[in-house]
């Protein structure tokens, strides 16, 4: 298996502001690969998802260390932080088709991730969570 | 984030401009609930200069609806552009709200009666 050339390597604080400076990196790289724009779309939103998750459960402010890794045919995310053990891959899944009254409020953050993403593949690295998001380009 | 708002005969057009997130999302929902308060029957939510929008903006368009329903008022949707959409789609709103290729239609759908949020 290729090692892949990494485009995005950064470590940011769990902060809700951190996400928009690093969405503009993933945003060039992702142009100067030029791919189409809902990829990068796509990787940041899962992105924005996975820290405004990790600052609202218990993580805030601990370092998130984020990698944008170009395979051929694939872009990989690669997110790892040391908050409490999470897989988003458990997390249930909302009902879309509840009528606008029954609908709850939330919840639509990781059903997000899942639905956009080609392959979310998740492990418990230590005592750090360790996510490899992946989309085929 | 900015937010332009625009008054038409049939609803309040609201759009934001640039990035809809985490960190955007409390100000775009203080303003829709502002005028929702102030008595805006039937709102337009107009992603023609909207860039991006996560959970967090899509928990305000839910807010929206379901104040909107609960006074018989209308809630539509335009100019999305085609990751918004599909968004949209995915988290099952396109189906609780008009969604609109632009914003004469969204107003006409308005005015004729058509499926209300």
């Amino acid at each position: 298996m290729s090692e892949g050339r990494t485009l995005v390597a950064e470590t940011v604080p769990a902060a809700l502001d951190a996400v928009a400076p690093l969405a503009a990196k993933i945003e060039r790289a992702c142009d100067e690969l030029g791919l189409a724009d809902d990829v990068a779309f796509k990787l940041n939103l899962a992105l924005d998802e996975l820290v405004t998750n990790l600052v609202t459960h218990g993580g805030s402010a601990l370092p998130v260390a984020v990698s944008l890794i170009a395979h051929a045919g694939r872009l990989e995310l690669l997110i790892v932080d040391s908050g409490p053990p999470f897989d988003p891959a458990l997390a249930p899944a909302p009902d879309t088709s509840l009528a606008i009254e029954e609908r709850p409020i939330g919840g639509l953050g990781l059903h997000l991730i899942r639905t956009l993403m080609d392959e979310v593949r998740y492990s418990r690295d230590g005592d750090r969570n360790r996510l490899v998001l992946v989309m085929r380009t | 984030m900015e937010i332009r708002i625009e008054e038409r005969a049939q609803a309040l057009v609201i759009r934001p401009v640039g990035r809809v997130d985490s960190v955007t999302a409390s100000e775009f929902e203080r303003v829709v609930v502002e005028r929702l308060e102030a008595g805006a029957p039937a709102m337009i939510i107009d992603g023609s200069e909207l860039v991006y929008i996560s959970s967090a903006g899509l928990r305000v368009v839910l807010v929206a609806g379901k104040r909107l329903r609960a006074s018989a008022g209308r809630l539509a949707l335009c100019n999305l552009s085609k990751p918004i959409r599909e968004v949209f789609e995915i988290s099952g709103f396109a189906s609780l709200f008009p969604v609109h290729d632009d914003l004469d239609a969204a107003l006409r759908g308005l005015e004729g009666g058509g499926p209300t949020a």
